[in-house]
């Protein structure tokens, strides 16, 4: 998996890729997690709630590039190489936001 | 109507050929209308220029206007823009910039400068609150935009004077030369730098002052802290942008498949990481700086590496910051660096400093490069057309090519041109990559549907800032759209453009809106001018201004047909990565696009749409 920006130091002491062994998204995020030094920060910085239902609001999650949003969320099934994008981002603004 | 804030109610129109100088009263009726800025620069040019008019003849006008907000204390309220006939398109064109020039410029006393006719002998505008005149620049001609800045500064005794100004490439006439102000703000695209060349107006230099004046300071104080405060909670405009400026954006793009490389050949670049905001935030960032009232600070200031120094043999002036400069922004770094297939850091950072010294846009720059490349790799031009190998991926070339488009010096001359003139000279129009003449920014539209919508209806020719529908198709804020579906991307994009356009006309900068809203702007916009907008009314001064840069463009003699993106865009399907057997479905947006803006299936606004603005 690759992490993009601030997320590289807060979850993976600054690494940019890292090799998971997961079946989901919600898994790989939950491995990500119970891996981390700082467990609690991580979790709030990928999860919305302690919960763990739903992906924190400003995290885009790619599976191959295409965001989890199209695919099953964070339900969704990954195979062996696939890639899957971390990054944080956040805009409102336009009508509607 | 009296004017109780935000304006200052008086306009310069500067007669260059007659080498005189007037302070006239702004119109009111249109500040209301139009707002200020992008929009009532417009309603002015529609008036007084003929849209048939060459671009490059005295008989074009070049107007530097500012916002309402321009000056105030809103944050971001440091813009200007620079509206005229654009060189490159032959269309109308709005550059927008940043720094301190325009907030000096209101305090000085004027919402705009309307620039008319052509001096005899280069000239500059000095402008010290009431005195404005027009003084000789023989001695500056030639030179790059930091000497000119620094020597109008020493020359005027006021040091802390701001300073716009062109290089060597709006003095030749490249059709994509920019205006520079503070070194390294430019108002950088269609070649608005050029229509200053063709007047032999050299530069601008103001000091200010005095204060912009707010109907209501109360409610101005509330409503621009609360917007403040909005910048603070939202991630993009607290953290992303202050720690790794667009930039950021270089990883993310080429994730989703969507970075356009050599010249858009591919739409992932391998080495994107070397080039990103996260290696520059590393490695190389020396500070971030802000313009004027700006609380979000994007811009970076970026250490070029001793070695890089040596390695192209360009120093930075020592007046300036030393082996660094400032940016690079995303689409610089895309344009000189992934779209040319370059991946080495030094050599972007060094063309990005020289377009800023020389005057020119980085992306039209880039682009035209990056279809030379493509020409030279194809075996249609060789050494003995460019002088030089240009492969792609080659720093020398692209710095080599840098100085020589600006000088018009040997191939540079046809790079000069723009890869649309290019491309039609070589016997291979194919290679431009771009809409209405001027070259693409850094998505690819077959990756990012409603960007190909935005870009083929731009009214500028393709351009990112227009409507940015990667905020709902990779960012997914305020809603996620499918970056891959066609439905519904007329509506968005209509959105978008209306909301941009609204943003510009305040003085504001459009970086605002990943934090912000119209909603937020709006009462800011009521406090300070005084007038008493309906709450919808921004927006819709958006749309009027769209329309009538529309008509305008269509009075130029664009059509629907130039609403329309290349071949490669909408035949040839992505040939990897994520984003692979991708083409443009313009066609099924577009009739959808017309039909939300309320025009006929050619393209025309309605009667009815034009009442309801009242344009009609
Ligand atoms: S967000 Fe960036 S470009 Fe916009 S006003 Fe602030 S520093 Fe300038």
């Amino acid at each position: 998996m690759r992490l993009l920006a601030g997320l590289r130091d807060r979850l993976a002491g600054g690494s940019h890729a890292l090799e998971v062994d997961a079946s989901s998204v919600r898994d790989l995020l939950t491995r990500l997690v119970g891996e981390s030094p700082d467990f609690r920060a991580a979790e709030e910085l990928v999860f919305e709630s302690a919960t763990r239902d739903r992906a924190a609001r400003d995290l885009r999650i790619l599976v191959n590039g295409r965001s989890v949003q199209f695919l099953a969320g964070l339900d969704t099934n990954l195979q062996s190489n696939d890639t899957v994008t971390l990054h944080l981002t956040g805009a409102r603004g336009y009508p509607g936001g | 109507m009296t004017l109780q804030g935000g304006f200052t109610g008086t306009i310069l129109r500067v007669d260059l050929t007659r080498g005189s100088v007037e302070k006239e009263a702004i119109r009111e009726d249109w500040a209301r209308e139009f707002v200020g800025g992008r929009g009532i620069a417009v309603r002015y040019l529609h008036e007084e220029v003929d849209p048939q008019v060459d671009p490059l003849s005295p008989d074009n006008k070049l107007i530097f206007a500012t916002g309402p907000l321009t000056g105030t204390n809103a944050s971001c309220g440091a813009r200007y823009m620079v509206i005229t006939k654009g060189p490159l398109t032959g269309a109308v064109t709005t550059s927008n910039s940043g720094g301190r020039f325009a907030p000096e410029l209101k305090f000085a006393g004027y919402d705009m400068i309307l620039f008319e006719g052509r001096s005899e002998r280069p000239v500059y505008l000095w402008i010290q609150d009431e005195i404005a005149e027009l003084r000789d620049a023989s001695h500056l001609w030639g030179k790059g935009v930091f000497e000119t800045e620094d020597t109008i500064r020493r020359e005027s005794g006021l040091p802390d004077c701001a300073v716009s100004a062109i290089g060597p490439a709006g003095e030749n006439l490249v059709r994509y030369a920019a205006i520079v102000n503070e070194k390294y703000r430019a108002a950088g695209r269609s070649g608005v730098g050029a229509v200053m060349g063709s007047k032999n107006l050299k530069a601008i230099a103001v000091r200010g002052t005095g204060a912009v004046r707010v109907a209501d300071p109360v409610a101005t104080m509330r409503s621009q802290w609360a917007m403040k405060h909005e910048l603070t909670q939202a991630p993009l405009t607290a953290e992303g942008l202050p720690a790794y400026g667009t930039l950021a954006l270089m990883n993310v793009i080429n994730e989703h498949g969507a970075l356009p490389t050599r010249n858009y050949r591919d739409s992932q670049f391998e080495n994107a990481e070397d080039i990103s905001g996260e290696e520059l935030a590393e490695t190389r960032l020396a500070a971030n700086k802000a313009c004027f009232a700006c609380t979000i600070a994007c811009g970076r200031v970026s250490r070029i590496s001793e070695e890089g120094v040596g390695r192209y043999g360009v120093s930075c002036s020592p007046r300036n910051w030393r082996h660094a400069t400032e940016g690079p922004e995303y689409e610089n770094a895309w344009s000189l660096g992934a779209d040319c297939g370059i991946s080495d850091f030094d050599a972007i950072l060094k063309s990005n400093w020289m377009c800023n010294d020389l005057g020119m846009d980085p992306i039209s720059l880039g682009a035209t490069i990056a279809a030379a490349m493509e020409l030279y790799e194809a075996g249609v031009i060789d050494e003995s057309v460019t002088g030089i190998p240009m492969p792609f991926g080659s720093g020398e070339a692209l710095l080599t090519m840098t100085e020589k488009a600006a000088y018009r010096d040997g191939f540079g001359d046809q790079i000069a041109e723009g890869s649309k003139i290019m491309g039609e000279r070589l016997g291979h129009p194919e290679v431009f990559m771009g809409v209405k003449g001027q070259e693409f920014p850094a998505y690819d539209p077959r990756a990012l549907q409603g960007m190909g919508l935005g870009y083929a209806t731009s009214n500028r020719g393709a351009c990112h800032l227009r409507a940015y529908t990667v905020a709902v198709e990779v960012v997914g804020e305020p809603e996620p759209m499918d970056p891959r579906a066609a439905e519904g991307k007329g509506a968005v994009t209509k959105a978008f453009q209306d909301t941009s356009t609204a943003v510009d006309a305040t003085g504001l900068c459009l970086f605002l809106t990943f934090g912000t809203t119209l909603e937020s702007i709006h009462p800011i916009l009521k406090a300070v001018t005084g007038f008493d907008l309906a709450d919808n009314e921004l927006l819709q001064a958006g749309e009027r201004i769209w329309n009538l840069e529309r008509l305008w463009n269509l009075r130029a003699g664009l059509t629907a047909a130039d609403d329309t993106l290349p071949k490669r865009m909408l035949k040839d399907a992505i040939r990897g990565g994520p984003a692979q057997g991708e083409v443009s479905r313009l066609p099924e947006m577009l009739p959808d696009y017309y039909r939300e803006r309320g025009w006929t299936e050619e393209g025309h606004p309605t009667a009815e749409k034009l009442a309801e603005l009242g344009l009609g």
